[in-house]
């Protein structure tokens, strides 16, 4: 089978800074991938350069079959930014339906689907503004999957979350993928990573390791992934 | 105590950061200074003067001659037909017509008549200028009688009888009169770019921006979209404000509305593109307020708003020049108080699209997907 995402040696340099360098990674069909990572670690920018917002300095993305940047797959991806980016002066519905209809037009009854998924429904006309942080991390969600994606793009999305809708979030994620969605999550939490089917290690802008959080911990011979991180790390320095 | 100079130190040390600040704290204050000081002890109160002479004696020619030779005209002689030309492009702002039969009414004894057009549409000039023709006249007709009568010898004090006419408004006309159009320009061009600059800014600090990158939409439907969805604001207040001004402050409006309206609306468009741009150079707020005295304040200075610009130093009028207000002013000002048509105005309105499309294509140029 055809890789959902893969990339060919990308790379970006900010001036001095090289944020990510030479990243081979190839994403299947419905498979979540955890990009696991400090703060600072090249994730963001790796995830940006993903969904084409900045030019990688050397490489390139491969997405559904096609090369990057295009806007037929880019009316397929759905992108949730680490800030909540909503729009506060809009309602909840207000905001899905803008992104609707950016992303090609979306019926009423998605929106309402949305809603209801997110448990937003009895808030649909708030402002954003008036919402609690969760909610807001919500509706974020929900805008990044009102033209259900092929694609999901989530970076660090359970910041500031509290535990139990850090656990509806990846209920929702896990059902997602089972549907065929093919999702990108940056973390730096590490019980997150337990979730994702596969994760990438990276530091300082470089993949170290790839696997599956059970083949990681055995081939690093660690009882948690944290443990196995930093074994990993300390090989790839050595 | 010890908390006050705390606070006290933490807010200089901050301002010690924004170098931006701290530089337009002397550089604005002085830079706008030194605008209005030169535009006011620069503006050049020479009258442009046209002299119709068609007097069939001697005397139109010597009058002619003596007002030639006073350096606080700038004195011409042209032909009758001309004057109206001469008038509205502005080549002569006062013109005196002697009338063919005006030396004879003189040595006849009887009363002469000067019939003087003034411009018309900046009440302050005139004011100036018709004092300055009475005077001059007062002492250059006695001059001018001597030379030809009796050289050196006494002349009865002629009796004249100037008759002022206006080319545009009238003697009704007051200073807001002239003000009030460019006014209505000024006003939208300002709001509706502050307006965009602080809602596009919004629109990058909160992370939207990103993610509207993140989709198939183009910079240029971007751009499009917010113009399309700022010139609905645009509009209503051009429209708000021209009514009010016509008809509640009952400013003197001879132009048609539409055109008026037409004017205001390219000058919106600029505008709400000129604040997707500079939005670009701004991160908060404050700095945008910051725009104010470097992009607002010289153009309501230097774009024939108050301060005329065909009075101003050479270098500043190259400067007013380049301005898309000056353009708006004078478009506005030529249909509401002279009612030109559209006809009239292309050139303006030619200028005005065009710094509505270079702005379009820059805000569009800055708003590359990399938004980091």
């Amino acid at each position: 089978m055809d890789a959902s995402i893969q990339t060919f040696d990308l790379d970006k340099s900010f001036g001095a800074i090289h944020a990510v360098q030479d990243v081979n990674i190839k994403i299947n069909r419905g498979e979540i991938y955890g990009l696991l990572g400090p703060n600072g670690s090249g994730k963001t920018t790796l995830i940006r350069m993903l969904v084409g917002l900045i030019k990688p300095t050397r490489g390139y993305v491969s997405m559904l079959g096609a090369r990057m940047p295009n806007k037929r797959v880019l009316g397929r991806i759905g992108y949730m930014t680490q800030t909540t980016a909503v729009y506060n002066d809009l309602s909840v519905q207000e905001n899905l339906e803008f992104f609707g209809a950016l992303l090609g037009g979306v019926k009423k009854a998605r929106v309402q689907e949305l809603m209801e998924l997110v448990e937003l429904r009895e808030r649909a006309h708030s402002l954003a503004s008036t919402l609690s942080g969760g909610m807001k991390q919500r509706t974020s969600l929900a805008c990044a999957l009102v033209h259900r994606p092929d694609l999901l793009f989530l970076d660090e999305p359970t910041v500031g979350v509290d535990p139990q809708l850090r656990r509806t979030f990846w209920q929702y994620f896990r059902s997602l993928a089972s549907e065929g969605v093919t999702i990108v999550v940056s973390s730096h939490v590490m019980d997150e990573a337990e979730r994702c089917d596969r994760l990438g290690f990276i530091r300082a802008g470089k993949l170290f390791a790839e696997g599956s959080a059970d083949e990681l911990r055995a081939r690093a011979g660690t009882a948690n992934l944290e443990d196995a991180f930093l074994k990993f790390a300390m090989e790839e320095t050595a | 105590m010890r908390r006050i100079f705390a606070i006290a130190k933490r807010i200089i040390t901050q301002f010690r950061r924004d170098h931006r600040t701290l530089g337009l704290l002397v550089v604005a204050p002085v830079l706008l200074l030194s605008l209005v000081g030169v535009l006011i002890r620069s503006s050049s109160d020479t009258v442009k003067l046209g002299i119709v002479n068609e007097d069939r004696s001697e005397l139109g020619a010597k009058l002619a001659r003596e007002l030639r030779g006073d350096n606080s005209f700038n004195a011409r002689e042209i032909a009758r037909a001309n004057a109206e030309d001469e008038l509205r492009r502005g080549a002569v702002s006062v013109v005196i017509f002697l009338d063919p039969d005006f030396g004879r009414r003189f040595s006849s004894g009887g009363q002469a008549e000067i019939i003087v057009m003034i411009e018309g549409s900046n009440p302050q000039n005139d004011t100036a200028a018709q004092q300055k023709i009475s005077a001059a006249l007062a002492s250059a007709l006695p001059r001018a009688i001597t030379q030809i009568n009796a050289p050196g010898g006494k002349v009865a004090t002629p009796l004249l009888n100037l008759n002022y006419r206006y080319f545009y408004g009238g003697s009704q006309f007051d200073q807001l009169d002239y003000i009030a159009p460019a006014y209505i320009g000024i006003f939208v061009f300002f709001l509706v770019f502050l307006l965009t600059t602080l809602i596009f800014l919004r629109e990058r600090s909160q992370g939207t921006l990103e993610r509207l990158f993140a989709t198939p939409v183009s910079r240029v439907e971007l751009v499009l979209g917010y113009m399309l969805g700022f010139s609905v604001f645009a509009l209503l207040q051009s429209l708000f404000m021209l009514l009010f001004t016509v008809y509640v402050m009952q400013v003197h409006t001879v132009g048609n509305l539409g055109v008026i309206f037409l004017v205001q609306a390219v000058l919106a468009i600029g505008a709400i593109n000129l604040g997707i741009f500079l939005s670009t150079f701004a991160r908060t707020e404050f700095q945008v307020i910051q725009f104010i005295p470097m992009v607002i304040t010289p153009q309501a200075l230097l774009g024939d708003f108050i301060f005329p610009l065909d009075t101003m130093p050479a270098i500043l009028q190259a400067v007013g020049r380049v301005m898309p207000i000056t353009y708006a002013n004078q478009a506005l000002r030529a249909v509401m108080i002279r009612g030109d048509g559209i006809e009239a105005i292309l050139p303006q309105l030619a200028v005005l699209s065009g710094f509505a499309i270079v702005m379009i294509l820059l805000s569009a140029m800055t708003l590359r997907r990399e938004v980091a």
